[in-house]
């Protein structure tokens, strides 16, 4: 199945503190007929989790606050866990292993192209079933 | 005590001095002693016993003519006075060698006693042979005992006179055993004072010298295990050569260490404003290349419109590249140190480089000498090191050319025993002037180079605790030398720990 025609029925969550990113994202998804939550901080999305699931998150590692890996560690809970992709402009291997400990599904490097996320959301969708 | 006031120095040559002086002393003694026994003997030999002889001759001659006027008495015979006149002659011969003999005063006397008593002897003896031969027996038997005791009394002064040379000789004697005495007590006490001094000097040595300098070789030597065979100043030289090889190197690692922080301070800072930048170049930069996806998306574009926004894209990858590049040099590198032979590293990276070696048309020449001893480092980054050499030399060396990698172990005069990889390219080479500034970063003569990947190289190289230089002649090419330090030395310490 085409992947946009899956993520239309999938709710996706952006955290970005960058105001550009989370613009040019939401633009993306949005051509594609997608909805795209986009928050500046950890802890406002954690606001809108508490009400509410969502399949898909995307975080920056580095944010105002409470920064993507400690958000995402937070975020265990039970039930169908949603899939975590954590975008970063810093890339380390310190970086790549904590991603790994916190159980990140996969790690993004910035600056990224559409088609990467494409193809990561493609992958992860996939082996989720 | 001045004595004790006194150096050590200035004791030792106090003491030689002394027996130089006793000894140098005796011998010129011995030597003057032989003079003056030589002298001595001479004296004894050549006049006193010559006039000793000569003496005893006077006598003898004396003694010779007593019985022959007796003998004229009873037999008349002429023959008698024939013979008593050749002893009166001899006699007379004798007392003129004893004059020529006779040197003191006293000596002289006698002889012209016993010339003069001789004188009157004979003319009294002359009176009584005179009468016998006028037959007038009688007379001549009434003088003759006067003439007997006349004889006796010169016998008596000849005997006297020999008798004073015997006493002279035997004072001369005497004379010369107590001074042979005297020498022999002067040897012996030099001999004493001498085998005293030696004795201290010897002591002074053993326990001022001798014993501290053993222990000085002893303690400077603890590690590295002298040869007892060897003499201790051996010992002490070479034991000193070797501190000063170790404060060499101390000195070196601690230049290296400080410049080491120095250098790291500095990175800390670049390596924080790199990941600053990161962030704010990368956010926008996600943020471009976004919204260039969408208009290509969204906009018909002509082929040269679509050529532009690939352009842009390409340039964006461009600048990440540099901030990559970048990133990577100010960060620190935390070393993952294992044991490992270098020469598994040289493999792994040119099976890495497989590809890209054949598409620069570059081939390879590993000279190796079965696998370089194990090191203690970073596998990961070794590989980094390498792989940035080789790359860098393969753009240099546009359109192809050859690599030379020469393995080997040495000794490093800092570092100790080392491995080393060379690589030489056949490249056109840099000038001195470039190669000076080589390692540093953001130099380059490349107009896509970062100017970061030869002293990303160095960084490494450095945690590594090892040295990496470059060497180039210009027209034939560079070689790359990297020392890195074995594990025997190596592992006191982690070269990574941090």
């Amino acid at each position: 199945m085409n992947l946009f025609a899956r993520l239309k029925q999938l709710k996706i969550m952006l955290i970005d503190d960058d105001e550009w990113i989370r613009d040019a994202m939401r633009i993306f998804f949005e051509y594609e007929g997608c909805a795209l939550a986009t928050f500046e901080t950890a802890e406002e999305a954690l606001q809108a989790l508490d009400g509410q699931r969502f399949d898909i998150i995307i975080a920056d590692y580095k944010l105002p606050g409470m920064d993507g890996i400690t958000f995402f560690k937070r975020l265990d809970m039970p039930g169908d866990s949603p899939i975590k992709i954590l975008i970063t402009a810093y890339h380390s291997r310190t970086v790549a292993e904590m991603t790994r400990e916190a159980g990140i599904h996969a790690l993004i490097e910035k600056p990224f192209q559409p088609e990467t996320i494409e193809s990561t959301l493609s992958q992860l969708l996939n082996r989720t079933g | 005590m001045i004595w004790h006031r006194l150096s050590l120095k200035a004791r030792i040559y106090i003491v030689v001095a002394v027996l130089l002086m006793i000894s140098i002393g005796g011998g010129l003694t011995m030597i003057w002693y032989t003079y003056q026994t030589d002298r001595l003997l001479a004296a004894i030999n050549e006049e006193n016993l010559s006039a000793y002889q000569s003496a005893e001759a006077l006598s003898l001659s004396l003694v010779n003519q007593k019985g022959f006027v007796s003998y004229y008495f009873m037999d008349g015979d002429p023959n008698w006075l024939r013979q008593l006149g050749e002893y009166r002659q001899i006699f007379k011969e004798r007392l003129r060698e004893a004059r020529f003999y006779a040197a003191a005063s006293e000596e002289r006397q006698i002889l012209d006693t016993i010339a003069a008593e001789y004188s009157l002897y004979l003319k009294a003896q002359d009176i009584v042979i005179g009468h016998y031969e006028m037959g007038e027996l009688r007379a001549g038997a009434e003088l003759h005992p006067e003439v007997r005791k006349r004889f006796f009394s010169i016998l008596d002064l000849c005997r006297h006179y020999r008798d004073t040379y015997r006493h002279k000789i035997e004072r001369l004697q005497n004379r010369s055993r107590e001074q042979r005495e005297k020498i022999r007590y002067v040897a012996m006490g030099a001999m004493s004072v001498e085998l005293l001094l030696t004795f201290f000097l010897v002591y002074t040595f053993a326990i001022h010298l001798l014993k501290p300098l053993n222990r000085l070789a002893m303690e400077i030597n603890r590690k590295d295990r002298p040869d007892k065979k060897d003499n201790v100043v051996n010992q002490l030289s070479a034991g000193v050569r070797g501190l000063l090889r170790e404060f060499d190197q101390t000195a070196y690692k601690l230049e290296k260490s400080r410049e080491h922080l120095l250098q790291a301070e500095k990175m800390a800072l670049v390596g924080k404003l790199a990941a600053g930048m990161a962030h704010s170049i990368r956010n926008p930069f996600t943020s471009v290349q976004m919204r260039l996806f969408s208009l290509k998306r969204s906009l018909a574009l002509t082929a040269v419109q679509k050529e532009d926004l690939d352009v842009i894209a390409e340039e964006i990858k461009h600048i990440d590249t540099i901030v990559q590049n970048f990133l990577e040099f100010s960060r620190a590198p935390k070393l993952k140190i294992q044991s490992v032979s270098a020469s598994a590293v040289v493999d792994l990276t040119l099976q890495l480089l497989q590809h890209r070696l054949k598409s620069y048309d570059v081939d390879v020449h590993l000279m190796r000498n079965g696998d370089l001893p194990l090191i203690r480092a970073d596998p990961e980054q070794l590989k980094e090191v390498l792989v940035n050499i080789i790359i860098n030399a393969c753009e240099a060396m546009q359109p192809g050319g050859a690599i030379d990698i020469v393995e080997r172990v040495g000794r490093h005069p800092q570092l100790g025993p080392v491995v080393e990889i060379r690589l030489t390219d056949t490249g056109p080479g840099v000038s001195e002037d470039v190669r000076r500034k080589i390692f540093d970063p953001f130099f380059t003569t490349r107009e896509e180079g970062t100017g970061l990947g030869l002293s990303i190289v160095r960084r490494i190289v450095e945690e590594h605790g090892g040295v990496v230089d470059a060497a180039s002649v210009q027209g034939k090419g560079t070689t790359f030398t990297i020392v890195l330090p074995s594990e025997e030395r190596s592992g006191e310490q982690d070269p990574g720990g941090r």
